[in-house]
């Protein structure tokens, strides 16, 4: 009788297929994924899903860490067909590989059914214990003492632990024979040119400093940081990133999917429950009372600066990063943010807000002790001192491009807001009153319109822009030649310039020779072969002029301009020529993205067919130009600077920054 | 001859344009000019170029200057100064230049299309108003 019962349980198994489906359609999510990396210490929320079809229950829901349950840490919510557990900020001391296990089995049955497995590495930071952080209690790592490859000091408390009741106190961390190394970078300045790839910066060279003879006439303040390297970029669930996991590598030292910043994805549409990761500022304020500023001269809330501080899965919720920027200013260490943007910091009802609620983030700001200024003037003439903070909102929108605010566009376009500074006085106000603070500072400034206006397949329009963040690189440089020349071994400055993704596939095919302004395509010189030798006249360079000298070609439409081509394109209308006013290089008909109809370079230039989705089969037709995987070039200057000269992992970056901080990162080896 | 061209003209909407819609343009708010406020409520006309939103149905959107198409992958928010146009109900509508003038009735006020598309202006119960000149465009 007794042996029947197995076959008879095969039988039934055999004969319930809707069981077998059900079982093998659940579905157990771990957040942080596999693969993902915390420095010690840094904390991040952990949160397991647990899924299945419409009908099936889901009995107990079971986590481990490293092979211990820790079920009892968190609740485990939800019900039915969906259930899931969060831990909020759990931190490791702990070293090396760790695991997240999850598993779940069905109502009434105690054998799981579905089960993951997140591996995650803990990264040291060998001067933890100098800084005095090792001394943090941990409610997770009463593990350690399990383990025996690391030794663990016990401290009795009565502090009410779970674990199931059976552990009875904090163990503290304590990682041993470690020199207690000294601080290293006291500042860190990261510019992000969003966008901006080799091809880019290359641009910028020749617009800004032209060549002869082959060799540049002259280097970008980008182009003489010592250490070069590139990052690859792509994001948690696309080869090609987005802005907002573009930027949140550099602050969270993770990935994750387009569209989020500062967390991992999760199953509810809740855009502030995600699982969250500490970012960099939130680290760097915690651990070391480090401050924080961010410049860019998009609207603030825009994914690049919401990625440094903010969290949510949500890039497009202005409204609650607005609040986030201030609500959490205490634990970013936040002192100066400056940006266009306005629109979410001002009430609903206020004519041209566009939150969704009637908060005054402005009146929150200048109530946490926050200067207030909207004018170029304004900032030129602030004046920094000990302990101030400062709110710059110069624009209800985007900052208008060098290009329009030069006056090389139409002077309607910046009549809206005239007196509007560029990213080089933006950056060094910043420093000015960040310096004041004495434990250091990170400091974000970003060109945003090196992408967006490749995006628009402008060329002038985001090559001016390149310049334009290369102007605010040398302010950021000056000011760390003086902190890392001068006697003071304890207040230098490291120097990071980057971008977060290639935009538009920027290619340079050549010199459009003076034909270009009266030719669809018989103009863009390439090689020169044909050229008489030695005649000066003939030479295929380019002859931008700048008389004015302010670092920007004065005629942006010389005689021999550098063809500036985006080959990650929508259909497009292109005649080479700087545009007057904006334009849309794509527009639908129907659901099929075509070169826009009314572009004025229809009947000037060339049509240049598309290579992305233009939605002819019915998919994302899409009407302008696009991010590309390319590896985007890293340069850097000052204290842990060598670690930034090699093929890294974006995540890497973040990683780069703190041993750079810490002073923990090893002289780089000659071979 | 000149009194009839007087007399359309005088029954004609009267037109606004985007450099006349504020008085004051800061980053704590905008503020309407006078002649905005008293044209509130009456129908005018406004020539902008056209933005076909997926965040509107039964209109479209017009900017001072041409904009990036926002279809696709990321929608991409539009200037602060733009203006919703709701059509009329049951209209027939012509092929919409790429600069077209509408007229309809001038609504101030902040207003939500989509999720999170604010415009400070709308227009509404509106109709293109395409002269043979602008529709060749």
């Amino acid at each position: 009788m007794t042996k029947k019962i197995p076959l008879l349980l095969f039988a039934f198994a055999l004969f319930s297929p809707v069981t077998l489906t059900a079982q093998s359609a659940v579905r157990v999510r771990i957040m942080p994924p596999n693969q993902a990396q915390f420095l010690q210490f840094q904390k991040f929320d952990v949160r397991i899903e647990a899924t299945a079809p419409e009908g099936t229950a889901l009995g107990d829901l079971r986590v481990t860490l490293d092979g211990r349950d820790i079920t009892s840490l968190a609740t485990v919510t939800g019900s039915g067909n969906a259930k899931s557990w969060t831990f909020r900020s759990m931190y490791l001391g702990i070293p090396g590989a760790r695991n997240i296990g999850a598993n779940v089995a069905l109502q009434g049955s105690s054998s799981s059914v579905a089960s993951a497995v997140s591996n995650i590495n803990v990264r040291t930071w060998q001067n933890a214990e100098a800084i005095g952080l090792a001394k943090q209690v941990n409610p997770v790592e009463e593990l350690m003492a399990q383990q025996p490859r690391f030794s663990v000091e016990g401290e009795s408390n009565d502090a009410q632990l779970h674990l199931g009741g059976t552990v009875p106190a904090f163990h503290r961390v304590r990682i041993d024979a470690v020199d207690p190394v000294q601080r290293r970078a006291k500042n860190v300045i990261l510019l992000i040119g969003d966008g901006m790839g080799v091809a880019h910066r290359t641009a910028g060279r020749v617009l800004s400093k032209g060549y002869t003879q082959g060799k540049a006439n002259g280097t970008m303040a980008m182009d003489r940081l010592p250490f070069n390297g590139l990052l690859m970029t792509s994001s948690m669930d696309s080869l090609i990133t987005d802005s907002a996991p573009g930027a949140h590598n550099y602050s969270t030292g993770n990935k994750t999917n387009n569209g989020m910043e500062g967390v991992f994805p999760d199953n509810t549409a809740a855009e502030d429950d995600n699982p969250r990761i500490e970012n960099l500022p939130e680290w760097a304020h915690r651990s070391l009372g480090m401050v924080t500023g961010v410049v860019s001269d998009a609207f603030i809330t825009d994914a690049t600066p919401a990625a440094m501080i903010a969290h949510t899965q949500n890039r497009g919720n202005g409204t609650m990063i607005a609040s986030q920027f201030i609500d959490e200013a205490d634990k970013t260490g936040l002192k100066v943010l400056l940006g266009g943007g306005a629109y979410h910091f001002i009430p609903k009802s206020q004519t041209g807000s566009r939150r969704t609620d009637e908060r005054n983030v402005v009146n929150d700001f200048k109530s946490a002790g926050f200067d207030f200024l909207e004018t170029r003037t304004q900032l030129n003439a602030y004046g920094a001192a000990p302990n101030r903070k400062l709110l710059g909102l110069f624009n209800l929108d985007n900052m208008n491009v060098a290009f329009d605010k030069l006056g090389l566009g139409d002077p309607a376009i910046t009549s809206a807001f005239p007196d509007q500074p560029f990213l080089a006085e933006m950056t060094k106000k910043a420093i000015d009153v960040l310096k004041q603070y004495p434990n250091g500072f990170f400091l974000m400034v970003e060109g945003a319109h090196i992408d967006k206006q490749a995006h628009a397949m402008d060329a002038e329009r985001s090559i001016y822009d390149v310049i334009q963040l290369d102007h605010a690189v040398q302010v950021a440089l000056d000011f760390a030649l003086l902190t890392n020349t001068d006697s003071d071994p304890n207040n230098d400055t490291l120097i990071i310039v980057s971008a977060d993704h290639e935009c538009a596939g920027v290619t340079l095919p050549g010199v459009g020779n003076p034909l270009y302004k009266e030719s669809a395509r018989d103009y863009v010189k390439t090689y020169n072969y044909s050229a008489p030798r030695n005649d000066p006249a003939t030479l295929n360079f380019t002859n931008y002029v700048d008389a004015n000298n302010d670092g920007y070609p004065d005629n942006p439409d010389p005689d021999r301009k550098l063809i500036i081509n985006f080959g990650a394109n929508s259909d497009r209308f292109e005649d080479w020529k700087a545009n007057w006013q904006p334009k849309a290089p794509s527009s639908k008909v129907g659901n099929i993205a075509v070169a826009n109809p009314g572009d004025p370079d229809k009947t000037t230039g060339i049509m240049i067919a598309g290579v992305i989705e233009n939605g002819e089969k019915g998919a994302e037709g899409q009407t302008s130009a696009v991010h590309t995987l390319s590896d985007i070039p890293i340069s850097a200057y000052g204290p842990g600077a060598s670690q930034f000269s090699r093929v890294s992992d974006n995540t890497e970056a973040f990683f780069y920054i703190v041993n750079a901080i810490t002073g923990q990162y090893a002289v780089p080896t000659l071979y | 001859m000149s009194t009839f061209v007087l007399a359309i003209a005088l029954l004609l909407a009267p037109v606004v344009s985007f450099e006349k819609f504020y008085a004051s343009i800061r980053a704590e708010g905008l503020t309407f000019t006078d002649e905005m406020k008293s044209l509130d409520g009456k129908r005018v006309r406004l020539r902008g170029y056209a933005v076909d939103h997926p965040r509107i149905e039964n209109g479209l959107f017009l900017t001072r200057f041409e904009h990036e198409d926002p279809h696709g992958v990321e929608e991409h928010d539009l200037p602060f100064d733009s203006v919703a146009v709701i059509w009329k109900k049951d209209i027939v509508l012509p092929p919409i230049p790429r600069r077209p003038t509408v007229e309809g009735v001038l609504r101030l006020g902040n207003r939500t299309f989509g999720e999170s598309q604010v415009v400070t202006i709308t227009l509404e119960d509106a109709t293109p108003v395409v002269p043979e000149a602008d529709a060749k465009k």
